[in-house]
């Protein structure tokens, strides 16, 4: 019986266009790069790339890269797992606690981090503990996991609502064991859903300047940085890094395929099974939630509220609430399109033709494009065929939704594998066209994750900074920008109330997007 | 797949006609020799667009009381220098900008070897303290500030200081020093280093502290933070990030100082600014620029930005060393040497610290 029902090429159409749309926003900044890169001689390209610094490097940035994945999905899939299978107590509150992380700036999380070591430390002075001065490598690797595993924590948990119990109940009738259930029935479950999250926050991490740099380890970032004076060394190193990329995405596409797919008996089956019982177990898992809260969460806040109270900040409120506005009238809309492409780019994926899978990959490169190139690539673009959008917000927009589409992918890439196509087979045979289907059928499925993507997707938008100081209009600039501009200038009082509002914001708009998802299954 | 997203690329991007033209280094327009003249009389009302290579909020005030002044509307686009450079290259004469006012003299040369700064016209010129002054036609400069020796008195003695930068290489100081390579202030002084020193006296010297145990930082806050916390004893800032660092708290244990006089660890460096060549709004532009090189200003700067004002005829910041004195401390340079980031780079990229 073949799973894949054929859609008549016309009525699809409509999910073909934005997905066209999609790989030709991504190949924009692609052929900047390109183009930029090839200005570079064969002799210097090579001299540039070869050199051992480069290997070096490289390997730090893998290494980083490689560590923060386990670690992060280490700490998000039985964070995941405690609050979709168990009893446990507050499970919405420990819900928005393990996904407010991702709304801290990096730089916040390295100087709150770097601020709690030391003899003269905040731990040294709040507890008369002197902990090891976080640095190095074990300082960025723990600064990026505390806010990267949310990442990881929403896949897994979108995965956890949809996994069938039958199936885990159908091998215990047959006499597994619940170890051999875990391994041969739900593990094999998680592998899309972990697959996303890694390529998330692994190419988060190849591109992140902002942690590595405060916390003193040297990655490829640095040499990027520090190159956009020579745009064609800076384009042969975004380069490298898509090439990497690359490299990543055809790992991920060969483990995919070397695994057996199975689909649910149907979606109406994904019911919630009984709730483990905790117990005696209550104890350390809190105990571990409150460790995990107080470095990710507390640390942070504590530290910009600890900034605002050391001098008297003199923010003007009125700055403040433009600047909020300005935040939200670049997020919202780019996160609706972002949203609105992501479900048909998704939606073909999951076909698995070659369109598809050109286009998949596409919305992944445009992640990984460091952002600087993204905002040049477009600006040149823009200025050479329609100069009159280069001043708008919908090129931001246009942006945002190339740079962050694979965040609302996300979500989706680790659910819709787990649905079957069965029921959309039968609506079709009774007669609903190709996007009836998708409306009726498909997108009620999908809505919890179409809302963890909608808020993934701004939340990155919201503390964005590269796009947003390059393609922002004259005159606009979000809280993020603000927040970071004091910062850079050891303005910590007056950072402190810009950074505070977006983390209010962020919260915010966390807790109403996943409230939609939940009222919605 | 990749190959087939590349080819969409190039033909989207060649359709386009982004391919990168060569600059022409054409002739100043007669023209401008004009504005001169308009540069005294009262500018027009209208607008200015201006990127900003500085933090915007310590300027902002500055550039309300000129629109207060002018009936001027100046639109801004602020973000690192050397970021906002790069952009300004790309949009080359399609930019909106009609000033760019940065924070280095890189940044500044940058633009203007692309041949997108038009000529400042005498008018807007003034009288700079000789400190300050280069002979690039295409900027002026605004603001000074120096790099100097921050040090935690508790780590290390006052008497055990180096008189020089160049003794921070010795093995007195191993483990000891702070500094920033991938910062734009540094590596100005690396470029300095280089025009007073030579290339391979430089290269020395940064091996040097680099063998010697140098502790990098990202840029200029966290080496004053990590010398608060007694990670290090010496590091080599800006002169004002101490000061900032201090108006809110007094009791910050961290102290500065110059170099022996004339040591080339006392740098100078300057935030400047210029007209765009597209700028559409030449007059206001050329308005601005004598308004920041103005009294009112340059007084703000020293009062309110702890920086060093380029003029002479203004009272300098009480909490700065004199600026009468700088002459004596700082290095002896030509400001127009400045501008080769890309030799810095490719040195501290040879040495491996980028």
């Amino acid at each position: 019986m073949n799973r894949r029902f054929s859609l008549r090429p016309l009525g699809a159409l409509p999910l073909y266009l934005p997905a066209l749309a999609v790989v030709a926003t991504v190949a924009i900044p692609v052929g900047f790069v390109a183009l930029r890169a090839s200005e570079a001689s064969w002799a210097d390209a090579s001299a540039w790339l070869l050199r051992s610094r480069t290997a070096e490097l490289l390997f730090n940035t893998l290494a980083l890269g490689a560590t923060v994945v386990i670690a992060a999905s280490a700490i998000a899939f039985p964070l995941a797992w405690l609050v979709t299978r168990t009893d446990l107590r507050g499970r919405g509150a420990v819900t928005l606690a393990a996904i407010l992380p991702l709304a801290i700036p990096g730089y916040v999380m390295a100087y709150a981090l770097r601020s709690l070591g030391g003899p003269l430390g905040a731990g040294q002075a709040m507890f008369g503990l002197t902990f090891p001065r976080l640095d190095g490598f074990v300082g960025a690797a723990l600064a990026l996991t505390l806010y990267n595993y949310p990442y990881f924590f929403l896949t897994f948990r979108a995965a956890f609502e949809r996994l069938d119990p039958a199936q885990a109940e159908a091998a215990r009738a047959l006499g597994a064991g619940p170890g051999r259930v875990l391994l041969t029935v739900h593990l094999p479950r998680f592998v899309p859903a972990a697959l996303a999250g890694a390529l998330v926050v692994g190419l988060y991490v190849l591109g992140d300047f902002g942690v590595v740099s405060l916390m003193r380890f040297d990655t490829l970032s640095l040499a990027l940085y520090a190159s956009w004076s020579r745009m064609e060394q800076g384009s042969l190193l975004a380069l490298m890094l898509i090439g990497l990329t690359v490299f990543l995405l055809l790992g991920e596409a060969w483990i995919t395929a070397r695994r057996a797919r199975g689909a649910t008996s149907g979606l109406g089956a994904a019911r919630r099974p009984r709730p483990v019982a905790l117990g005696w177990l209550n104890a350390p898992i809190w105990t571990g939630i409150a460790a995990l809260v107080l470095l990710s969460v507390i640390t942070p806040v504590g530290t910009t509220i600890h900034w605002m109270a050391e001098g008297a900040a003199h923010f003007d409120a009125g700055e403040l609430a433009a600047a909020a506005a300005d935040s939200l009238r670049a997020a919202l809309p780019a996160t609706a399109l972002t949203v609105a492409l992501a479900l048909p780019v998704a939606w073909l994926a999951r076909r698995g033709t070659r369109l598809a899978r050109i286009v998949e990959r596409a919305a992944q490169l445009g992640y990984a494009i460091p952002s600087l190139a993204l905002a040049l690539g477009f600006v040149v673009f823009a200025l050479r065929t329609v100069p009159s959008i280069r001043e708008t917000l919908a090129l931001l927009w246009i942006a945002y939704a190339a740079h962050f589409l694979m965040l609302a992918m996300g979500p989706l890439r680790g659910t819709l594998p787990l649905l079957s196509t069965r029921h959309e087979e039968a609506a079709r045979s009774l007669g609903a066209g190709p996007l009836g289907v998708l409306w009726r059928v498909t997108l009620p499925a999908l809505r919890g994750a179409l809302a963890a993507g909608a808020a993934l997707t701004l939340l990155a938008i919201l503390k964005e900074l590269p796009l947003a100081k390059l393609l922002a209009p004259l005159d606009s600039r979000p809280l993020a920008v603000s927040a970071w501009a004091f910062a850079d200038e050891a303005l910590f009082a007056d950072a402190a109330p810009y950074a505070l509002t977006l983390l209010g914001i962020s919260a915010f708009s966390v807790a109403a997007v996943l409230r939609m998802g939940r009222e919605a299954t | 797949m990749f190959r087939t997203l590349s080819y969409v690329g190039w033909a989207l991007l060649l359709l386009a006609g982004c391919k990168s033209e060569p600059v022409e280094k054409a002739p100043v327009e007669k023209a401008e020799a004009n504005a001169e003249a308009k540069a005294e009389e009262p500018a027009k009302p209208g607008e200015l667009v201006v990127y900003v290579g500085r933090n915007l909020s310590l300027v902002k005030p500055l550039i309300e009381k000129f629109e207060k002044q002018t009936g001027i509307t100046v639109k801004t686009r602020d973000g690192k220098s050397a970021e906002l450079a790069a952009l300004l290259v790309e949009e080359g004469d399609k930019t909106v900008a009609d000033v760019f006012w940065a924070q280095d003299v890189d940044s500044l040369a940058l633009v203007a070897s692309k041949g997108l700064f038009a000529e400042v016209p005498e008018g807007v010129k003034f009288e700079a303290s000789k400190l300050f002054t280069g002979r690039s036609p295409h900027w002026i400069p605004l603001s000074g500030r120096a790099r100097l020796l921050a040090y935690n008195p508790k780590k290390i003695v006052a008497s055990d200081l180096p008189k020089s930068i160049l003794d921070l290489a010795d093995e007195k100081y191993a483990g000891q020093v702070g500094w920033a390579p991938s910062n734009a202030s540094f590596q100005t002084f690396v470029t300095a280093l280089r025009a007073a020193k030579g290339e391979a006296a430089a290269e020395a010297w940064l091996r040097g502290l680099k063998d010697n145990g140098a502790k990098t930082y990202a840029k200029n806050t966290p080496i004053i933070k990590a010398l608060g916390a007694e990670e290090i004893a010496l590091g080599l800032p800006n002169h004002y990030y101490l000061l900032r660092q201090k108006a809110t708290d007094a009791d910050f244990p961290v102290e500065q100082t110059f170099f022996a006089d004339g040591d080339i660890g006392n740098l100078i460096n300057v935030s400047g600014a210029g007209i765009t060549k597209g700028a559409g709004n030449r007059a206001n532009a050329e308005a601005f620029l004598s308004f920041l090189g103005g009294k009112e200003a340059q007084q703000y700067f020293a009062d309110e930005t702890f920086e060093y004002p380029v003029r002479a005829d203004v009272k300098g910041n009480a909490r700065l060393v004199p600026l009468a004195d700088l002459p004596r401390i700082a290095p002896e340079l030509d400001l127009d040497k400045l501008g080769d980031r890309e030799g810095t780079l490719a040195l501290l990229q040879k040495v491996g610290l980028l």
